[in-house]
Formats: structure tokens, sequence, C-alpha cells
């Protein structure tokens, strides 16, 4: 009773209050980055230790289910086809949006209508992925579909866009490419409007030709921009789903088949949660590692410039 | 100012937390065992009851979720709802799940503990392990099952467990464009191998028609293809059912079969470019647009392939189903058969969900409200107290429903296969079907994939 009387007319000190309040902003954040992040994290590596269909009793595996998994049906082809899809996806959203960017800059020469520009690429970044797969789809149907019409209406023979090795990989990374650019570019573009003119003065003055400027000035400022690009963009290249499924299922073979769809089949079709799991934390680990590089990398070329 | 402050900022924090909290679910994954217990049938209501309301304590208001419309039949959803509802106006009807993948909604409603009370029920794996975890429930006390014949009853019977009831009988079937045809020089359609390949030529040569095509995304329709061929290797009803032990048990050899090579090589040149990736919806619009002058597909696809024949050639009754002649000259026909996709009830926490369902799927099956989902699909039916005039299938599969039972058939391959033999031997012969590789190497594939993945 003494001691709680004593607490109560114990007065916090301003430094207490501070921290007090600081902790206060964060607890919302903090409360959703655990039941949104950490929890579900925590409880896919958990599932990952157990053999599983989301009704029977769990039965604890160990690692079992990882060393299962490159056994498993297609597993090397699919990894193989994420990381063409990822590797593919980035370097062209990355190289396209830079280039968008270039013609969206009030400062360039290459200056287009801004607003119809601007509204024309990033007007894909507001539609879903699976919108944008199943338009796609559509487009690239043999049978009517608008890419072949296009090509008949040159004197090109249609082509098999969905049932053809290698042409279909080249058509889900086109519809993800045209879907992400606009974000893309939305960075790089707030990049080049920070290169200081004066620079750009400069190097008129010396006699340097645009692609010179390019070059030796534009794209070595903007490496923070490319690096923030890269990451993200391969980070969601690793992660996509809706997208290449709606686009191609996943054919032909498991050419466009990427890990994320096999997690989605042994969770949902087959109901193998410690498979899916052990799966999910793989490409974890993986995009976790490939960021990682891509940081030390991408840091030590900004560091250079 | 400093107190409002802090104050507004506790607040937000704390109405974030509770919303945080609110969203996450209030079900715990022990409700699996409350269901677990309490997977005992609800006593089914009398037949007396239906119709004339089953009491005070039944009529206390419930929402009742159906993952049972299909998009063939969603048209006659409203009118179905409507009419339930009326007759039982403290039930409300919700179509949940209509538009989606039956397995992943379902799984997905597995994981949140939130599972409709009737579902579409197959004999897949997913539901067999729902009928494991006593998650499904038994329906052999309802009314409705009683107008089943016997051997519907036992293809939905699993472990001792009546899990579904069927919606009727389905079967493979050609639907051709007989205008099409006629403009190849075929006035009657094919009889058996021989004469479908020829015609297959004709209509290459002769018209703009592409010859055959399929809805090979659909994966009982991409394995159809291969397992006509196959049926068509037996030659006893004795084989057939060796055939699907082996399928189940997981011993099958798809290589010791060279005339399903022969044949699917006969075969490739008349598909049509695109089938291996072309959805039911496609398939029927390719038809409507005079694109292919055959289409393989189930029973299920005929009401909307008929029509979309006739659309495009304006001619009444151009649009013809027959059996898929894939028999060899001389030698009988075998088709592929089975039984509908059921209906089942989950188990509910709730006992008045439990009756209003079991009172649902009674009425169901009524001769009078079956007729909706029947007419709407074109299902062989079942029930045995239906009488002809409420019958009304389309008239181009009228013939084809008397006839089939009289054929030598295999159930189709679902019945047996497990997702994963499904989705590797499927993609096996999505890649034949386009040429990217030979039906002898996907033979093999689809042997050594069986054996590592069967039920």
């Amino acid at each position: 009773m003494v001691i709680k009387s004593h607490l109560s007319k114990r007065k916090l000190t301003w430094n207490q209050k501070k921290h007090l309040t600081g902790l206060l902003f964060l607890l919302p954040q903090s409360a959703f980055l655990a039941v949104f992040i950490v929890y579900p994290l925590a409880s896919v590596i958990f599932y990952s230790l157990f053999d599983w269909n989301g009704m029977s009793q769990m039965k604890f595996v160990g690692a079992d289910n990882y060393k299962l998994l490159p056994g498993t049906e297609g597993f090397w082809d699919m990894a193989k086809a994420t990381v063409i899809y990822a590797a593919g996806v980035t370097g062209l959203v990355v190289l396209c949006g830079f280039l968008v960017a270039l013609a969206l800059d009030k400062r360039g020469k290459w200056r287009l209508n801004r607003t119809a520009m601007g509204f024309f690429w990033f007007f894909p970044c507001l539609l879903s992925g699976a919108i944008v797969g199943i338009i796609w789809r559509i487009m690239f149907n043999y049978n009517g579909g608008l890419v072949n019409f296009l090509l008949n209406q040159m004197g090109i023979k249609s082509v098999n866009w969905l049932e053809t090795y290698g042409v279909t990989m080249a058509a889900v990374i086109i519809a993800s490419v045209w879907s992400q650019i606009g974000m893309c570019a939305i960075i790089f573009l707030a990049g080049l409007q920070n290169i200081p003119t004066d620079m750009l003065e400069a190097a008129d003055l010396d006699g340097a030709s645009d692609i010179q400027k390019k070059a030796m000035i534009v794209i070595p400022l903007m490496a923070p921009s490319i690096t923030i690009n890269v990451i993200t963009t391969s980070i969601a290249a690793f992660k996509a789903y809706e997208l290449p499924y709606t686009v191609s299922k996943g054919l032909p073979g498991y050419s466009t088949r990427i890990l994320t769809q096999r997690i989605y089949f042994y969770s949902f079709n087959t109901n193998k949660y410690g498979i899916a799991s052990a799966m999910s934390i793989l490409l974890v680990i993986v995009i976790t590692l490939i960021s990682l590089l891509q940081l030390f990398v991408l840091k030590k070329r900004e560091d250079i410039y | 100012m400093k107190k409002i402050r802090r104050l507004t900022a506790l607040l937000l924090s704390a109405a974030m937390i509770s919303s945080a909290a609110a969203g996450c679910g209030s079900k715990s994954p022990d409700s699996q065992a409350d269901r677990t217990s309490s997977s005992a049938p609800a006593e089914a209501p009398k037949q007396s009851d239906i119709g004339s309301g089953t009491g005070q304590e039944a009529q206390e208001e419930v929402v009742l979720e159906v993952q049972i419309v299909d998009t063939n039949w969603a048209d006659a959803w409203n009118l179905m709802k409507e009419s339930f509802e009326s007759q039982y106006p403290w039930i409300t009807l919700e179509s949940v799940g209509a538009q989606q993948n039956i397995d992943s909604f379902i799984s997905a409603r597995i994981a949140a503990r939130d599972l409709p009370a009737l579902i579409k029920i197959s004999s897949t794996d997913i539901y067999l392990n729902m009928i494991d975890e006593g998650y499904v429930r038994d329906v052999s006390g309802l009314e409705c099952v009683a107008n089943v014949p016997d051997k519907f009853r036992e293809a939905f019977t699993y472990n001792g467990v009546e899990y579904g009831v069927t919606q009727g009988a389905s079967f493979s079937a050609l639907y051709l464009n007989m205008e099409a045809l006629k403009e190849a020089g075929w006035d009657t359609p094919p009889s058996d191998w021989d004469q479908f390949i020829q015609c297959c030529k004709d209509i290459k040569e002769k018209t703009d028609y592409a010859p055959f095509l399929f809805n090979g995304d659909h994966a009982t329709i991409c394995y159809m293809v291969y397992e006509l061929l196959l049926a068509n290797c037996l030659t006893s009803q004795e084989e057939a059912a060796g055939y699907q032990e082996a399928l189940t048990n997981g011993t099958f050899d798809f290589s010791a079969y060279p005339d399903i090579c022969r044949k699917m090589n006969e075969l490739i040149p008349y598909i049509m470019e695109g089938s291996a990736s072309t959805a039911q919806d496609d398939a029927v619009a390719i038809m409507a647009d005079g694109g292919a002058a055959m289409l393989l597909g189930g029973n299920w696809v005929s009401a909307s392939a008929l029509e979309a024949i006739e659309s495009y050639t304006g001619v009444e009754n151009s649009g013809l189903a027959i059996f898929p002649p894939f028999n060899d000259p001389g030698k009988p026909l075998w088709i592929s058969t089975s039984t509908e996709v059921g209906f089942g009830l989950t188990t509910q926490d709730d006992p008045k969900v439990s009756e209003a369902a079991d009172l649902f799927l009674n009425w169901i099956f009524e001769p009078e409200n079956f007729k909706i989902i029947q007419n709407a699909r074109g299902t062989v039916p079942v029930l045995t107290n239906m009488t002809s005039d409420q019958i009304v299938l389309p008239e181009g599969i009228k013939g084809l429903v008397s006839e089939v039972s009289g054929h030598n058939s295999v159930m189709m391959g679902y019945n047996f296969y497990t997702a994963e033999f499904k989705d590797g031997a499927c993609t096996a012969l999505r890649d034949v079907y386009s040429g990217n590789a030979s039906i002898e190497d996907a033979a093999t594939s689809m042997t050594q994939l069986l054996s590592q993945y069967h039920n």
C-alpha cells in the first residue's frame, strides 16, 4: 500500500517522458509488424518442420521437408525459371524505367508530353497483377489475340506465345515489365531532377556530347536510384505470383513456372503445408542473399562516385 | 497541450492495436477439434417438415454459405435462391467461391477454419483428407440419397462415410459442327478412328476450319484425350477395372501401349494450335467464331458448345454431339464416364446452420428443384424419382444420354489420380499437344510420376 502510494506520487523525469512518448508512437507500427510480418514468418518456419495437411495432427519431421525439396517434381526447372524471370524482369524494368525517366525529364532532349507519357507508363502500376496478366494472356492468345493479329497485319506468321519454350518466358517478362516500368521510372525521375544543373552546363561548356553527359554524369549520379530500383524490382520479381501465373499458367512444361506457383500448389492443391513452408523459407533466404549481394555491389559502386 | 498530444497518441495506438487484433480473426485452431467432435450427421428433417416449416427453433434467422454454384449454371442460381428463400424465409443463402478454383477456395477456408456449410465435393486428395479429419458429414441419413442409385452412392463412399450426393453422371463427347463436316464432304459423322482421322484430314484440306479442338487448360479434358485413346486399347471391362486399380495403386505402365502412341501421332497434326492452353470458355468462343470443326469436351459443356455452333452457322441443329469415335474399325467403342462432382455437408459449430444445410440439400434434390441445375448443365440424370418431363436436355445430346450405359467405359482419371500426378501428367501431355515433346517421352514420364505420386 505504501509502495503504491509512493509510485503514484512519483513523477517521471523529462527523459523518461520523452522515451515513453516515443515508444507509444512506435507501438502501432511494431504491433502491425509483429502481427503481419513476424508472426507469419515464425509460423512458416515452424510449419516447415512438420508434416501437416492443414487438418491432421502435426508430425515433427525436422529438416526432412527441406531435404525433400530438390527431389520434388520439376524443382530445378522451376528454380531456373525463377532466376531467368527475375533477372529478365529486373534488367528490363531498370533499363526501360531509366529510358522512360529520361523521356519524362524536363531537362532532357528526348522530352515528350510529360503528362500523357507519365499517365501511359504509370497507369499499369495501378492495376492488379492478375488483371494485367489476364489482359496480356488475351493479347498473346494464339487464336484471335491482338499480338498475333498485329503480326499478321505486318505479314508475319502467328506465334504460339503461350506454348513455345523460350517464347512464353519472353511473353511473361514483357507483361511483367510493362506493369512495373512506371514505378521504376518515377524513382529515376526523382533522381534525375536532383542532378545539379551546373554540372551539366559545365559539361556543355567542355563540349561533351549528350551521350557523354549521360554516361559520365547522369548515370554515376543516379547510382542511389539504380540501387533502390534493382533491389526492389528483383525482390518483387522473385516474389511475383499472380501475373506470371495468369499469363502462362506455368506452361510450356515447367519453363515459366516460378517457385511461388509451386508454393501455392503445395499449399492449396495438395495441402502439403510442410513442403510449401520449407520452399517459402528457402525463397526468403535466396531473396535475402541476393538483395544483400546487390546492396553490397551497388553500394560499392555508389561509393566510387 | 502536451497532455492532449499524449492522450491523442495513446488513443491512436489503442485504436490501431484493437483493429489489428480484430483483423486477425477470432477463431482459434482449437475449433477444428470442435468440428471433429461434432462430425455426426445432423438428423435429417422429415419430408413432411420440408415446405411446412420445422418449428419455432428452426425459424431463427440463418445465413447459409454454400459453395455449389458452377459457372455453367450460374445463371440458374438466382432462380434457385429465390425459390428456396421464399419457402424458407428464415434461411438466407449466400453463394461463395463460385468463380474460384474449388480446391484453392476450400483450402483457404480450411486454413481460416470457416468452411461453407454446403460444398462441391469429389474424390480428390483434399476432400479425402477432409473426410479423414472429420470436416465432412455423412449424408446417408438424409432423405435425398434414397433416390440415388446404389452405384452412385458407393462412388461417394470413403472409409464408411457417404460424403456427398452426386449431381449426375458425366461422359466424354465430341461436338461437331455438321456444316463444317458437310463442307469437307462428310454428311454423316465419323464412326471409328480411321474415319475420324480421314475426316480431320478432309477438314484441314478442304475448309478453313481447324479440325480438332479441346480445352487443354482444364486437367480433366487434357487427360481425356489420352484417356480415350487408352480406353479404346482395352478389350474388356475387367481390363478396365485393372487399369483403374493400377492407376490408383501407382503401378500402371503408360509405355506399354504402343497403339496409343501411334494414334496420338496421327492426331497431333490436326489438333488446333493453342488447344493445350485453351480454357473452356475460350474453346466455346472459338466454336462460336467458326474456328474449329470438332470440339472434345465433357457433357457439362454441351449446352454452350451446341449453342455456339448453331450461333455461328445460323442453321438449327447444326451442332451434333457424338461419342468420340476413337475405336479401331470393327471394334466396340469405349468412352470415359464418371459421377459428377457432388454436393457435401461440412461440420459446423452451430447446429442451426447444420439443420439449414440439411434442409437445403434435401430441397436441392427434389426433382422440381434439381431440374434447374441438371438441365442447365446437361448432365445425365441419376435421380430415380425424376420424371421424363422434368428432364429437358439440349436437343443435340439427348440421344447420347440414353446410350451412355450401353457403352464400355473407363472412369475419368480425376477419380483416381493425385494432385501431383495430375499436374505432372498434364504438363507432359500439354507438351505433346503443343508439339514440344513426343508422346513416348510423356508416357515414360507419366509412368514415373504415377509410381511416385499415387493414392
